[in-house]
């Protein structure tokens, strides 16, 4: 390949490639689109994205989902800071008798949880999600490498 | 005027421009029709923002780039579809160096017949070959941006401009030669 002779095709097809005007659009495009729009805006604003519900309607249902999250977050927090885990346990494992001995394993796990906690320090805790997290982002990391390399070779 | 209104003269202002972004990245008339509603509808979604902006046709293109790239990666194998280049005998040829058609034939076709053959031997190149070269020289992208867009390497987008642009050129003035 000349490289003389590249720098003159690339000028001459920019010319003619520039020198196109637009196409025509197809003359029902336009009233497929106005269509669609009136089709839209004829359904119910609960039944459309939640983007474009109106302001006051937003506002609402932000409001009720930050309750509800923030009462999952208080009320895992209470749980957590409870004198006894089996305590709660037990209480709860009354209301579900049949899940008692579920929700007894699971006391114990937590209580193990708990007195680990306590006894090994907040260094060491924090250390381990850290390996924890750098182990899942290497994981993450190796199979996104490997998806793409996959892909590349395809 | 309404919203609907001043949206229906957006729609017939950039109509074109859209459709024909579109059209030269798929060569379907059928499937740049639907890209180009696509457009449209979030273009509408988006019409308080887009209808004083002044990049408004620059949104429309580049949206109108981007469903037109996806839709080719997503319903046509992208396997083939990056891998439908001719080869053969038609590389080790020699060609002349001159690839607009001589200046006489510049008086004998109308500018509008020329246009209409250019479009024609354009959507006519294999898909491999004319969608980086309507990005590059219609679009003005750069070849490392191809080479993103299309997640290729840099090389391949760059030989396959070149072959775009050598079958360009054969098309052409096979074509004009024909009208000769």
């Amino acid at each position: 390949m000349n490289h003389e002779h590249e720098k003159q095709l690339e000028a001459s097809v920019q010319r003619e490639l520039q020198a196109l005007g637009d196409l025509q659009a197809p003359r029902g495009l336009s009233a497929r689109v106005m269509g669609i729009i009136e089709q839209r805006a004829a359904v119910p604003w609960y039944r459309r994205a939640w983007q474009t519900w109106p302001m006051g309607w937003q506002a609402a249902s932000l409001t009720v989902l930050l309750t509800m999250f923030g009462g999952l977050c208080f009320g895992v927090l209470e749980l957590s800071q409870a004198a006894s885990v089996s305590a709660t346990g037990q209480q709860v494992s009354g209301w579900f008798a049949g899940l008692g001995v579920l929700w007894k394993t699971v006391g114990v796990v937590l209580d193990a949880i708990t007195m680990a906690i306590q006894h090994l320090g907040m260094g060491v805790i924090v250390g381990f999600v850290l390996v924890v997290a750098v182990g899942y982002a290497a994981c993450f990391g190796l199979g996104t490498a490997y998806v793409r390399f996959a892909m590349a070779r395809r | 005027m309404t919203d609907a209104q001043q949206f229906e003269a957006f729609l017939h202002n950039y109509q074109n421009m859209v459709f024909s972004t579109a059209m030269r990245l798929l060569a379907n008339q059928a499937e740049a029709e639907d890209v180009s509603q696509e457009v449209f509808l979030r273009a509408y979604e988006r019409f308080g923002e887009l209808r004083e902006s002044p990049t408004a046709g620059g949104w429309l293109k580049t949206v109108a780039t981007n469903l037109s790239l996806n839709h080719l990666s997503r319903y046509r194998s992208r396997w083939s579809f990056f891998s439908d280049m001719s080869r053969g005998t038609e590389e080790d040829e020699e060609y002349e160096m001159e690839f607009a058609a001589p200046d006489d034939t510049h008086e004998v076709i109308a500018a509008a017949d020329r246009r209409e053959i250019v479009e024609r031997a354009l959507q006519s190149l294999p898909g491999a070959q004319r969608v980086p070269l309507v990005l590059y020289h219609l679009e003005g992208l750069q070849y490392d941006e191809i080479a993103e867009k299309l997640g290729v390497s840099m090389g391949k987008v760059k030989t396959d401009i070149f072959r775009g642009r050598e079958a360009l050129r054969r098309k052409l003035r096979l074509k004009l030669e024909e009208l000769n």
